[in-house]
């Protein structure tokens, strides 16, 4: 099987009941699809899970999908639904953070230095990855509906567009949860910068 | 930099909402200019935008993982059964839906309904051969064949 053939060529080929283009799209994705709902649902058996349920879905779906449609956003739509549903089912605790909208000018030199790929010393990288952290484990807590256009836009390089067709939202709403998203990580990021 | 460029508190509340989609490249193009025109000239702006940058470029350095190999052959197990279960099929297109009416048991489609199809046509995507298209006789139903 040839491994350069676009998603929705495999696609066709998985219509045909070809499992190794199946084989091909799972590896492609497989990862992707892992991260995403281990975000959602932050229990990594739970979300291997999960992974598995959504390829098999993709594999017993292959009928429902549209000839020649973005196959990544109907994969994602796929992963969304089994994602939520497991969320409302097992009621996966999130703790919705305060918003600070406090002004980052103390702040300013710190972050220039960490966004600044010029600064390659161990300890400036140590401190990038320990923000990392702070960061996932704030972006852990965010509500469901909030995490994951963050997941969608910063994971999976997704178009605003795209998350839209997802989440089944409107693009206004795709781009003021993004805002409120990043509104709460900003705040925990502060907090964390000037308490270094 | 003097002091009297620098713009008013007040226009930088609006920036500040567009900071997101000018990073994720989302911005109409005469707003893209009115936002790098206000950075040129506000500092605390500039500092929000590297703020708001750290936090994204955080979220796309969280760790990778990836799921077992066993649950990759598990998977394939299950989906090369199915697949022998059915090696060629028909669909009906509706509502702009495929779905399929039946499936058949043998490499090639072979069976009774063939009468309701018309000239059957070669569907091709991006210059490959994907599968045969025909119309029943009415014109309101499309049926696509698949082989290998």
């Amino acid at each position: 099987m040839r491994e350069d053939l676009t998603d929705e060529l495999l696609m066709h080929r998985i219509a045909c009941g070809d499992a190794a283009a199946f084989d091909v799209l799972f590896l492609r994705y497989r990862r992707a699809i892992f991260h995403y709902t281990l975000r959602m649902v932050t229990e990594s058996t739970l979300a291997e899970d999960l992974t598995q349920e959504c390829f098999l879905r993709v594999w017993r779906s292959r009928h429902q999908y549209r000839l020649g449609a973005p196959f990544r956003t109907w994969l994602f739509t796929i992963a969304r639904r089994i994602a939520l549903d497991e969320v409302k089912k097992r009621r996966v605790p999130t703790t919705a953070l305060a918003a600070d909208t406090e002004e980052g000018s103390d702040s300013r030199v710190r972050a220039e230095q960490l966004t600044d790929p010029s600064h390659e010393d161990p300890a400036e990288i140590a401190v990038s990855r320990e923000l990392t952290r702070v960061i996932e484990g704030a972006l852990n807590h965010l509500p469901e509906t909030l995490r994951e256009v963050v997941l969608l836009r910063d994971r999976e390089n997704m178009t605003y567009e795209e998350i839209a067709q997802i989440t089944g939202c409107p693009l206004g709403t795709v781009k003021s949860r993004l805002n409120a998203a990043r509104a709460r990580l900003r705040a925990v990021a502060l907090e964390w910068l000037n308490a270094r | 930099m003097s002091t009297d460029l620098i713009p008013p508190p007040e226009e930088c509340a609006s920036i500040r909402a567009e900071l997101g989609a000018w990073i994720d490249g989302e911005l109409p193009r005469e707003d893209r200019y009115r936002l790098e025109r206000h950075l040129d000239a506000c500092p605390a702006c500039r500092a929000e935008l590297e703020l708001l940058q750290l936090v994204t470029q955080s979220v796309r350095e969280m760790p990778h993982s990836e799921p077992g190999e066993a649950m990759r052959q598990q998977l394939l197990a299950q989906v090369r059964a199915e697949a022998n279960r059915t090696r060629s099929e028909l669909f009906i297109a509706e509502d702009d839906r495929v779905r399929v009416i039946r499936e058949h048991g043998g490499p090639t489609f072979d069976g009774e309904d063939h009468s309701v199809l018309e000239q059957m046509t070669a569907v091709s995507v991006e210059g490959r051969f994907v599968s045969w298209q025909g119309w029943d006789h009415a014109g309101t139903s499309c049926y696509f064949i698949y082989t290998d």
